[in-house]
């Protein structure tokens, strides 16, 4: 049955909660799988398939010689607990059936990209690969077994390509040296061991001589090309000649970012940023380009008081004194708006609040816990070179900015005139208020914050704001398995 | 891969999908967790799977949200004068409703333009039946 003929119609609120479960992707798994393995029994395959789903990581590392994929994809494979496979552990872990079967093949080192797929396959479906996820390192060297790979229904979900000049790449191998007794590499400039008894067993490893590596550069460079042209949607180049540290920060945080998902995703965004971070701009423009709600708690507030609501008439006396509006004025405030249908099926973007930990508490407490959250950076000085020079012709109603926006003439410079809260005092205490407060925020929103470097033009900083909206959140590591 | 083989195997699979009534299946799965909206979705779909099994293995009826009391109280909401007869027009409007399209258009007391209630739950349950059971029964 077709959608025309029965359409569904799914609550606001399942959207929240199918974002939450992550239904869409789970979805896509189940119906991928389906569609490779095309069960005869899909319902049992489907409960088998749930029972072991944990959307664990898939990826593959590729790179010349000497790039150091297997130092790196060792150091990944430890940090994420992920399962390193090269084609060596891959031959060792055969089970027997299939070693008497490629005996001959092994032997001979002539291993046919579908032989190679069966062992890969057989390997990543064993438990701990569905559990941890696993990191193929060095397949696939050729465009056939790539595509017998993928063929095969074996998807990486990342794909990790090491680059570096051919020069640099053959310096480095002059320097190589291996541990004999586990396989570890080592390098004489860039990564020398601090154990003695480590120095001492070092070798030079045997085949790695320069015409040898000339050799295998020239086939790496043949093949590569069509490898990436399978692996396209996945791949990110990192370009190894750095400190070892730097490039396998860059594969980690690659990685780290789930796959960009098809999910409709209903934006639910806060802007956290000083006075005259640029909050309101980046807002507007925001809720412009997406149609997304812009709720800022001062008009809101504003509003809820010039109607003379319940909440407002509560809210007026404080706004007369002054004085701080206590949260359980605000809060119901919010509650109502970003509840209403428009807030609830486009999305929104909100601004001015939370101003401390307890509000942001209360938000997730009434389910309206935001799924992106910006920090606008921004040193105080340049505030105050935003503000304290902003000036507003009284006749026309043209804002002018002594330094980025001069008045034409002399005769509109005689009469700008300031607005009185745009003092520099006054500046400072809201700034430093705000500080006071934002380190316990970005503690509460250590997983999803993201930081935006304010202190540019709006038009880069809503860039830098859109990419964070449209990439998945990253997925953090836990930080007590960090290696070197 | 030729252009070819790509659609050969577009319509491969497309073909996979309605044998099996996937779609079906998806939908059904998707109005469940709306309705109960689990903690844990997973296992709520392979609870939800295990139930279809079995109901295809015993010949019972597959899993539905709408029970008999639903099926009684809509009725009870077209026949509010409890007359105990609905209008064709009603029956039919009824039915499409609750996503039934396949339905016997011409139940007991069509002639007079009044059905009962049992006609009504009849065909009800035997087409949300037929929705639900999204696998193919044995032979």
């Amino acid at each position: 049955m077709d959608q025309t003929t029965k359409p569904l119609l799914i609550p606001p609120q399942f959207a929240l909660y199918a974002e939450k479960h992550e239904i869409f992707e789970l979805y896509q798994r189940m119906l991928s799988q389906l569609i490779i393995h095309k069960p005869e029994d899909p319902m049992q395959f489907l409960i088998d398939l749930l029972r072991k789903d944990v959307n664990s990581s898939a990826t593959i590392v590729l790179g010349p010689p000497a790039s150091g994929k297997k130092t790196l994809s060792k150091l990944l494979s430890k940090k994420t607990g992920a399962v390193l496979l090269n084609q060596n552990n891959l031959i060792e872990s055969m089970p027997n059936s299939l070693k008497n079967e490629l005996s001959k093949e092994i032997k001979e080192k002539s291993l046919q990209p579908h032989q190679w797929v069966k062992i890969i396959r057989h390997r990543v479906e064993e438990y701990d690969c569905v559990r941890k996820g696993w990191i193929l390192e060095n397949f696939p060297e050729t465009r056939p077994q790539a595509l017998a790979l993928l063929s095969s229904g074996i998807f990486p979900k990342h794909t990790v390509v090491l680059t570096g000049e051919d020069s640099m790449l053959l310096e480095r191998a002059a320097g190589k040296r291996v541990d004999p007794k586990n396989g570890d590499i080592y390098h004489t400039t860039f990564d020398w061991p601090q154990e003695q008894t480590i120095q001492n067993r070092l070798v030079i490893p045997e085949k790695y001589t320069e015409e040898h590596l000339v050799q295998s550069l020239m086939v790496y460079n043949r093949h590569i090309e069509g490898v990436l042209d399978c692996l396209k949607a996945t791949t990110k180049k990192i370009n190894v000649d750095q400190p070892k540290g730097d490039v396998f920060n860059q594969i980690l945080d690659f990685i780290s970012r789930p796959a960009r998902s098809h999910a409709l995703i209903t934006p639910r965004i806060l802007l956290i940023g000083p006075y005259g971070s640029g909050r309101r701009t980046q807002a507007s423009a925001l809720a412009k380009k997406y149609d997304i709600v812009n709720v800022s708690i001062t008009n809101l507030i504003k509003e809820a008081v010039a109607h003379e609501t319940v909440l407002g008439l509560a809210i007026k006396p404080h706004l007369a004194r002054r004085a701080p509006i206590p949260d359980s004025l605000v809060v119901p405030l919010l509650v109502e708006r970003l509840g209403k249908l428009d807030c609830v099926s486009r999305g929104w973007v909100l601004h001015g609040f939370p101003r401390n930990r307890d509000q942001a508490e209360a938000l997730e407490r009434n389910g309206l816990a935001p799924n992106r959250v910006f920090f606008m950076d921004i040193p105080p000085d340049s505030i105050m070179e935003r503000i304290t020079l902003r000036y507003l012709d009284p006749i026309t109603g043209e804002r002018y900015h002594m330094l980025f926006n001069p008045p034409p003439t002399q005769e509109i410079r005689d009469r700008l005139s300031q607005k009185s809260t745009d003092q520099e005092p006054i500046i400072r205490t809201k700034i430093n208020l705000f500080y006071t407060t934002v380190r316990h925020m970005i503690d509460y929103y250590e997983n999803i914050g993201i930081h935006i470097n304010a202190d540019q033009d709006p038009n880069t900083v809503f860039e830098s704001i859109e990419s964070g909206i449209v990439n998945p959140v990253p997925k953090a590591y836990d930080e007590d398995t960090t290696s070197s | 891969m030729s252009d070819q083989e790509i659609i050969n195997r577009q319509a491969e699979a497309e073909e996979y999908l309605k044998k099996h009534k996937i779609n079906d299946l998806i939908t059904n799965i998707t109005s469940h967790l709306v309705f109960n909206k689990p903690e844990n979705p997973k296992e709520s779909i392979i609870e939800y799977l295990e139930r279809l099994k079995k109901s295809k293995m015993a010949n019972l009826y597959p899993p539905c949200l709408f029970e008999d009391q639903n099926l009684q109280s809509i009725f009870g909401m077209l026949d509010p004068s409890g007359k105990g007869h609905i209008t064709y027009r009603q029956y039919a409007e009824a039915l499409k409703t609750l996503g039934i399209f396949d339905f016997d258009t011409d139940p007991d007391g069509r002639s007079e333009d009044k059905i009962k209630m049992d006609a009504f739950l009849r065909e009800a349950k035997n087409g949300l039946n037929k929705i639900n059971a999204t696998f193919n029964k044995t032979k």
